[in-house]
């Protein structure tokens, strides 16, 4: 079992609310940090989240000399570990660590409990693009190849999404608003149904998140057809240089970037050290590696340029509504 | 596949692995003998306990209770006259009266055989046909897969021992439950009342937790500070010659044939198959007078069958991801949260896991006799001990299983509501394993038939598009009329009755 805190940090919480008394924030911000730092996941572990926040964790152990654990708050399709950071004590010791596009979505298309405004952002730390993958035996080669086929044959050809409100079915709506194309975009209820689908060519073509299927487009099974966003930070060369919807006339970058989040109310001395700390933590040899093995380099997005990234993200969801 | 199978021996066989079925089984004789404590229970109990262990070991365990558990069911039958689980219920008809005769512990042993020779003879089935049908399952079409999963549901409804009605309103309210939250294909919020943990839906395993632990611990509180007096005070178990059993081959086959198909088709299980299994041996017997009164055969007949389901559930849980009963439904339920995914692709994607599963049956049914043997006693003495000792365990590991999923405490409240629910409807005789069942087959079939209708155009013809969907809809269909038929005619006799009455009067 998994607390988010700990007795010896509520003593130490105590104890700091103590200190805040008689020297209002800079002993707390010096000491930071001096206690168990929590990361939480508000999605299953074992998923792709979970295994990024426990890449991470890793090296900030090392940086910030304390423990660090992940804590797996899901339910709610991502409400509740959302409303877990938003409503916990603005002390730096409990971040969030989400994709980008796992919060503007759900802000821009559905009714959810938080708003941007409610998060400091600390700083981007992993980056992947959406991507369009087809069965290689459908002879697709390129997205202009899916179009010209659904453009031959309006209303019947398919594309499938792994759920509505995320970066693919964004990424899935913008190309085929651009296109001017008649197709049905279907959503699978996740990525394993819709790589099965894909695999049994039951589907034209879908859209996922990179790197998954990278070993289906290694060993020729599906082909990559466009990425949303820049692959030159993929570990498979062929694919580095692959097309972008700049290619098809749309100015937009789709993906999902993972980054670590504060509640609102900590203070910005806490903040800019939490900063500092991540920032290290995601340029370590660590977390390199494990990008390595995971199919992508890994970034450092500073806090104030993520927070800038997301407010695009944002105004770009909006504008494909 | 053979190769996957003698792999899968290999590692199961492994002390580590042979220890956990081993007390699997222990827990499952326990919980089966205990009346009211059921397998769906156990498993869902432990499910918290079992997330720090590897996907194959946690369902060792499982497959211990599950397999066991049904022999366990006779103990009570037997010795109480109150079957330990809903599947022992046809035990009770001719195990009592042998017991009352000074025969318990043949009875008993009459039961630990038949369940072995029925659980291990559905273990062959189950070998052969799940890597079939896995196979053939891969070509399936969402179409096929949600006629399949409603096909199930019919098949709950009409096999429920109340009525069919009752079941029907099961099956709905399961429906219910499981549409709350997003809806995959529109992305519209359902049910929801705006409450952000609804969002996503129903927690699924505060839902099991909530019908199958605190549910059953609130209908059993009136056997908190009582004790059960047994038939007789010396009892052990006294296996049958071989060649009796061979001369009763007879009532042992039939029932463990009913088992296999019943427990293979998505929905009935084990419940409903002794009461055919029982009625057509005794419908083939050469003296039926005897049946009732303390007759071998009828215990033989419901024990292999109850055993044989375990081999037959086997078959739609691994290669469709559909479950057989309320324990398959569980234990899916439990791949989700150990991070496997449950469907036509298992077999493909966790191979090894599913021939572990397979493996760990057989060793379940051999454990389950061996153990039975060599402490029958300690069984019955805790049937004479007071609930009030296990009903505190039961509803701390329900919180946790409640919690543990998400980590939050509102499907625990969700949890403490089915189970206030669930109470209220058990006494009222709601089959509740129906709403169960619903709960779980619910998404499956939504996102099935959406998804159908997607790749279709909106056509609903693609249902009976091919031979066997067209066959499974009229298999539907019949299902239905036949019970709207039997509705009907029995209100008209309820009525005509009635009426005699009051022209008598």
């Amino acid at each position: 079992m998994r607390h988010s805190f700990t007795g010896r940090g509520r003593l130490a919480a105590a104890l700091a609310g103590i200190a805040m008394l008689t020297a209002p924030f800079a002993a707390a911000a010096q000491d930071y940090p001096d206690d168990t730092i929590h990361i939480v996941v508000p999605w299953r572990a074992g998923g792709g989240y979970d295994t990024v926040a426990r890449a991470l964790a890793k090296p900030l152990e090392t940086v910030s000399g304390q423990s660090v654990v992940v804590d797996n708050i899901t339910g709610g399709a991502g409400n509740a570990g959302m409303l877990a950071v938003k409503q916990s004590r603005a002390n730096g010791y409990t971040m969030l660590l989400n994709g980008s596009a796992d919060i503007t979505a759900p802000i821009v298309y559905r009714e959810v409990p938080y708003a941007l405004s409610d998060y400091i952002c600390v700083g981007g730390v992993y980056q992947t693009p959406a991507w369009v993958i087809a069965n290689s035996a459908k002879g697709f080669k390129s997205w202009g190849d899916y179009v010209e086929a659904a453009k031959a044959a309006p209303g019947t050809m398919t594309l499938g999404v792994t759920d509505l409100a995320t970066p693919d079915s964004t990424l899935a709506e913008a190309l085929v608003k651009k296109a001017g194309i008649d197709v049905r975009i279907i959503p699978f209820n996740g990525g394993a149904p819709l790589k099965k689908a894909l695999l049994g060519n039951q589907v034209d073509a879908g859209v996922l998140i990179a790197p998954v299927m990278l070993e289906e487009i290694k060993n020729g099974d599906a082909v990559m057809l466009v990425s949303g966003g820049s692959l030159a930070n993929i570990n498979y060369e062929p694919l580095q240089a692959a097309e972008t919807p700049a290619a098809y006339g749309l100015d937009i970058e789709i993906g999902s970037t993972r980054g670590i989040f504060l509640p609102k109310d900590v203070p910005a001395e806490i903040a800019a050290k939490a900063e500092e700390l991540i920032g290290a933590a995601a340029k370590s040899d660590e977390f390199k590696e494990f990008g390595d093995n995971f199919g992508f380099a890994p970034i450092w997005m500073p806090g104030e340029e993520f927070c800038t990234f997301m407010q695009e993200e944002d105004a770009i969801y909006r504008s494909i509504q | 596949m053979i190769e996957g199978m003698l792999h899968a021996f290999a590692t199961v066989s492994m002390p580590s692995h042979l220890l956990l079925i081993l007390l699997g089984t222990v827990l499952g004789l326990m919980v089966g003998a205990l009346p009211g404590l059921s397998s769906p229970m156990a498993i869902i109990v432990l499910l918290p306990i079992t997330y720090s262990l590897e996907p194959l070991s946690a369902f060792e365990l499982m497959m211990g209770i599950y397999v066991s558990t049904k022999l366990g069911g006779s103990f009570a039958s037997i010795l109480l006259r109150t079957p330990g689980t809903p599947a022992a219920a046809c035990t009770v008809l001719d195990g009592y009266p042998m017991a009352q005769q000074g025969k318990a512990s043949l009875a008993l042993g009459y039961s630990a055989m038949a369940s072995t020779a029925g659980g291990l003879i559905s273990w062959i089935v189950a070998i052969a046909f799940v890597p079939i049908i896995s196979a053939v399952a891969l070509h399936s079409e969402p179409a096929d897969i949600a006629l399949l999963a409603v096909a199930g549901l019919t098949l709950v409804a009409s096999f429920t021992r109340a009525s069919m009605v009752r079941g029907m309103m099961g099956v709905l309210i399961g429906l219910l439950i499981s549409s709350v939250g997003y809806d995959v294909q529109e992305g519209i919020e359902r049910y929801s009342f705006g409450h952000p943990m609804l969002a996503s839906g129903v927690s699924f395993s505060a839902v099991l937790v909530g019908f199958f632990g605190m549910a059953v611990v609130l209908s059993d509180l009136d056997m908190v500070g009582k004790g059960s007096t047994l038939v007789s005070d010396k009892i052990g178990m006294q296996l049958p010659s071989l060649g009796d059993m061979l001369r009763r081959w007879r009532a042992w086959t039939i029932g463990t044939v009913y088992g296999v198909v019943v427990g293979a088709i998505p929905g009935v299980g084990s419940d409903g198959s002794v009461w055919m299994a029982y009625a057509t041996v005794r419908g083939q017997s050469k003296n039926p007078e005897n049946f009732g009164k303390g007759e071998p055969d009828g215990i033989l007949a419901p024990e292999s069958s109850n055993n044989a389901t375990t081999g037959g559930t086997m078959i739609p849980m691994l290669t469709l991801g559909i479950p057989g009963d309320g324990s398959t439904a569980v234990m899916l339920g439990a791949m989700i949260l150990h991070g496997l995914q449950p469907g036509v692709t298992l077999m493909q994607t966790s191979g090894d896991f599913v021939y572990g599963i397979l493996a760990s049956l057989f060793y379940a049914n051999i454990f389950m006799l061996v153990v039975a043997l060599a402490s029958i006693r300690l069984f019955i003495a805790i049937l004479r001990r007071d609930r009030a000792s296990i009903f505190p365990f039961i509803l701390v590991f329900t919180v946790i299983g409640a919690f543990a999923e998400d980590n939050q405490i509102f499907p625990v409240y969700v949890a403490i509501a089915c189970g206030v629910a669930g109470y209220i409807l058990e006494a009222r005789k709601f089959p509740v394993v129906t709403i169960v069942l619903g709960t779980i087959l619910g998404p499956i079939i939504e996102y099935n038939v959406r998804l159908g209708l997607a790749y279709s155009a909106g056509d609903w013809s693609t249902f009976v598009g091919t031979w066997p969907r067209a066959i499974m809809v009229a298999a539907i269909a019949f299902l239905v009329c036949r019970e709207v038929y039997l509705v009907f005619t029995s209100i008209r006799a309820k009525a005509s009755t009635q009426q005699t009455k009051r022209e008598t009067a």
